[in-house]
């Protein structure tokens, strides 16, 4: 990684005003937003397409489990980290074993996830 | 009447010649010849015998040699003479009648033969009778007798018809046997009855025929307790009169309504032994059957059935009262009550067994009723029973119900166990249930399992499983009962309850921190009372299109409703100033939310600098489907128009970002704001799969 290029987060999240806010956040640590994805097929398709360093991974887009997704990001071994309403127990396999962070979420965690996920 | 002297001395050459042969008036040898010898004849209406006529001794002679009953009525009084074998006739009335005129003899049946022999006697006519019944006296007693005889004219020595010639059999034991024997008969003949009492009235009436040898009878039954007797059948005798009540107190003294028959005594006869009653006065005036007279004594039965050892029963038979009591009448009257036992025997077996076949027929009924009512309840709690002897070829026996819960052939016996493998449940809950039901064999401890199951169509079930061990009557375990419930519709129930909790509680999430993010974003830009005034109608606003998606049970939004719920601060100017253009658009629950939160952004912006600003201004707002530039997409047009001029922002808030990235971000469409002078306008076009909710009962 080249330490003059900006760190890209794509956000994964259905809901339009948690994206935004979740975009707002992204942005305001320093990072770039890669992309914004509000389903499966988006979020697959961008994660193949953009150059992406790091992903906040909604578990749940449009009534469809995202863990097809968070099985793309681990072969091609990006960071990323769950977020939910679910209890991270409640979710299926890979996204129950990931990093998790639950809704409604704290303004410092958020923060310190989406630090966490260039190192 | 003057004949028989003048023809007295015609034979007398004859007559010379017997007495040379013989030397005396001598006409053999036998018992009546000799008391003919010393008979005085003098005052005979014959005369003295050697003044008989010719034609007469010669028929006496004939007859007294003769061993078959024969007598001669001679001349017009019909004077009588026998034989030897006529003793047994005449009874008591030989020697007396040897000589005497008939009518003497037999008053008391000479109405019957007077004529008869009067006609031989007169016209010549022979006659011929079978089996007459002839009461004669005998032995101080008319006696029952019936007689085959006949009259046949006898020439005088003058050829007139001198006297009557009478061969005769006594058929008094055959007819009165053969009688007898067809009551007997009769009785063996009888159908079998359904009860003691029907055998009762069918035996009377076969005894009712016989009016002869039972002018009148009766047949009582005794209770248990041997206290009173009931009167079953009779016969001859009016049921209920004096001679016969309906019920009759065993031992009791009182002459009339007590036990006039002394019935005690015969309740405690053995079989074989009888009673006599003489019929007196007590008895009033009672009936007498075919018979002239009434009985003057009866004889009494203990009728006693097969494999009791007292009498059951009583036989009350008048006898004849011109029928000696005799051996032969005491026999037939005996067969009768045995016969009237063993019919009453026969009933009384014949109704147990009734009573045996009903019961068991009524058993037979309470078990198939038990056994539908298991059926029913099984089927009412969905639960299936299946017996087995735990070893894993077997079969055992299933419940119909639980052939319904596997889909499984009724009329086929059930899968083994081993079958059930694969079959019923999968392999690995097969194990668990295998080693449940061993731990069971083995220890006698029951087992409670929850496990899905298939159906033999593939349909997946879920099922409860108890089973418990059979024990032998030695207490050793010798298999399994179990029962299985179908609880897939309550396991369902309860996955869909879980479910719904699961995605409340995400939805709950979710939705506080849409909240939260409107909270910070609001807070980005606003000061503390524009904060609060923003938040208030923002969350408001997201508040209004939520109840629209809980209304239509989350399953989206009505479009026109939704714009008229995210504008309802400027509901007076619907239709006027505000126009809303579209088909009936159903959209989907997150594109009701973020078109939703844009309407409100745009109505805010527009109530403060654009066309809901002035009291002119106008908001054009249309959507629908439209095929325009190849697939069908879903647009919609927000158009502002007479207001003030516009000035585009020089920087954008949280409106303009819900207003544009959100709406894009959602709808995975284009979304465009144009800042135009004459009016903002806002539009959105988006593939139709992402906004429109389909239309219900489409799959």
């Amino acid at each position: 990684m080249n330490a003059n290029e900006p760190i890209r987060i794509l956000v994964v999240e259905d809901e339009p005003a948690i994206a935004a806010d979740l975009c707002f956040v992204v942005e305001e640590v320093g990072y770039e937003i890669g992309g914004t994805a509000s389903s499966v097929d988006e979020a697959l398709k961008l994660i193949e397409d953009e150059d992406i360093d790091g992903v906040i991974l909604d578990a749940n887009l449009r009534g469809v489990c995202s863990s097809c997704v968070a099985d793309a990001l681990r072969a091609k071994k990006l960071p990323f980290f769950v977020l939910s309403g679910y209890l991270q127990r409640q979710l299926p396999e890979p996204l129950c074993g990931a990093p998790f962070l639950a809704k409604p979420y704290d303004q410092e965690e958020l923060t310190s996830r989406i630090l966490a996920l260039a190192k | 009447m003057t004949r028989g002297s003048s023809k007295v001395t015609a034979g007398a050459a004859w007559i010379d010649v017997a007495e040379r042969r013989s030397g005396g008036f001598f006409f053999g040898d036998s018992e009546t010849a000799a008391a003919i010898a010393a008979a005085n004849w003098a005052r005979s209406p014959l005369g003295l015998p050697q003044t008989w006529p010719k034609r007469l001794r010669v028929a006496l002679e004939i007859c007294l040699n003769s061993a078959f009953p024969i007598a001669i009525f001679w001349g017009s009084e019909l004077c009588l003479l026998y034989n030897d074998a006529y003793h047994g006739l005449l009874a008591d009335k030989h020697p007396r009648a040897l000589g005497r005129p008939a009518r003497e003899v037999w008053p008391e049946i000479w109405d019957v033969i007077g004529p008869m022999l009067q006609g031989a006697l007169t016209d010549g006519v022979p006659t011929r009778s079978e089996d007459l019944q002839l009461h004669m006296m005998r032995n101080g007693r008319r006696d029952e007798g019936y007689f085959t005889f006949s009259y046949s004219p006898i020439p005088d020595d003058d050829g007139t018809i001198g006297g009557v010639f009478c061969p005769v059999v006594e058929t008094t034991d055959r007819v009165i046997g053969e009688r007898r024997l067809r009551t007997l008969r009769d009785l063996a003949a009888l159908s079998r009855a359904e009860d003691e009492g029907e055998a009762c009235r069918l035996a009377a009436s076969v005894l009712a025929v016989n009016g002869y040898d039972l002018p009148f009878s009766a047949i009582y039954r005794f209770d248990e307790e041997r206290v009173e007797a009931e009167l079953m059948a009779t016969t001859g005798v009016r049921a209920g009169g004096r001679v016969a009540p309906h019920r009759i107190p065993l031992g009791d003294p009182d002459p009339i309504r007590g036990d006039i028959w002394g019935l005690a005594e015969v309740a405690r006869l053995t079989p074989g032994r009888v009673a006599i009653r003489t019929i007196d006065a007590r008895f009033g005036d009672p009936p007498c059957g075919p018979w002239p007279a009434a009985p003057d004594e009866a004889v009494l039965f203990p009728i006693v059935l097969l494999g009791q050892d007292r009498a059951a029963a009583a036989l009350i038979a008048a006898v004849n009262p011109f029928k000696r009591l005799d051996a032969a009448y005491a026999y037939f009257l005996d067969r009768v009550a045995a016969k009237i036992a063993s019919a009453m025997t026969d009933a009384r077996a014949y109704a147990a067994e009734r009573e045996r076949a009903e019961e068991i027929r009524v058993r037979e009924l309470a078990l198939r009723r038990t056994e539908a009512e298991l059926r029913e309840a099984q089927r009412l709690g969905r639960i299936g029973s299946w017996r087995w002897s735990g070893r894993h070829d077997d079969r055992g026996g299933a419940s119909p119900y639980l052939a319904r819960i596997f889909g499984l052939d009724p009329a086929a016996p059930p899968p083994s166990f081993a079958e059930q493998k694969g079959m019923l449940y999968a392999p690995a809950d097969w194990a668990k249930l295998d080693a449940a039901t061993r731990e069971t064999l083995r220890t006698g401890e029951g087992f409670e399992l929850d496990l899905p199951a298939h159906r033999a169509d593939g349909a997946a079930i879920y099922v409860t499983i108890r089973g418990e061990a059979v024990r032998d009557e030695r207490d050793a375990i010798v298999g399994l009962r179990s029962t299985v419930q179908d609880i897939t519709e309550r396991k369902q129930a309860q996955e869909r309850v879980e479910l719904l909790l699961r995605e409340v509680t995400h939805r709950a999430k979710n939705l506080l921190t849409v909240v939260r993010a409107v909270a910070r974003q609001t807070a980005r830009r606003d000061s503390p009372m524009a904060f609060a005034q923003h938040f208030d109608q923002r969350i408001a606003a997201l508040g209004a299109s939520h109840d629209l998606l809980v209304q239509n049970e989350w399953r989206g939004v009505e479009l026109h409703a939704l714009t008229r719920s995210q504008l309802a601060h400027f509901h007076d100017l619907f239709g006027a100033r505000i126009r809303i253009e579209g088909p009936t658009t159903v959209v989907k629950p997150a594109a009701s939310q973020a078109i939703g939160m844009a309407l409100h952004e745009l109505a805010t912006n527009a109530g403060k600098y654009g066309a809901l600003s002035t009291d002119r201004g106008v908001v054009h707002i249309a959507f629908g489907v439209t095929s325009e530039g190849g697939e069908p997409h879903f647009e919609m047009d927000w158009r502002e128009s007479g207001g003030p001029p516009v000035v585009a922002p020089k920087r954008h808030g949280f409106g303009h970002m819900v207003i544009l990235q959100m709406a894009k971000h959602a709808l995975g469409g284009q979304v465009t704001l144009d800042y135009a002078p004459t009016g903002v306008v806002w539009k959105v076009s988006a593939p139709l799969d992402n906004v429109i909710e389909p239309a219900q009962g489409e799959d």
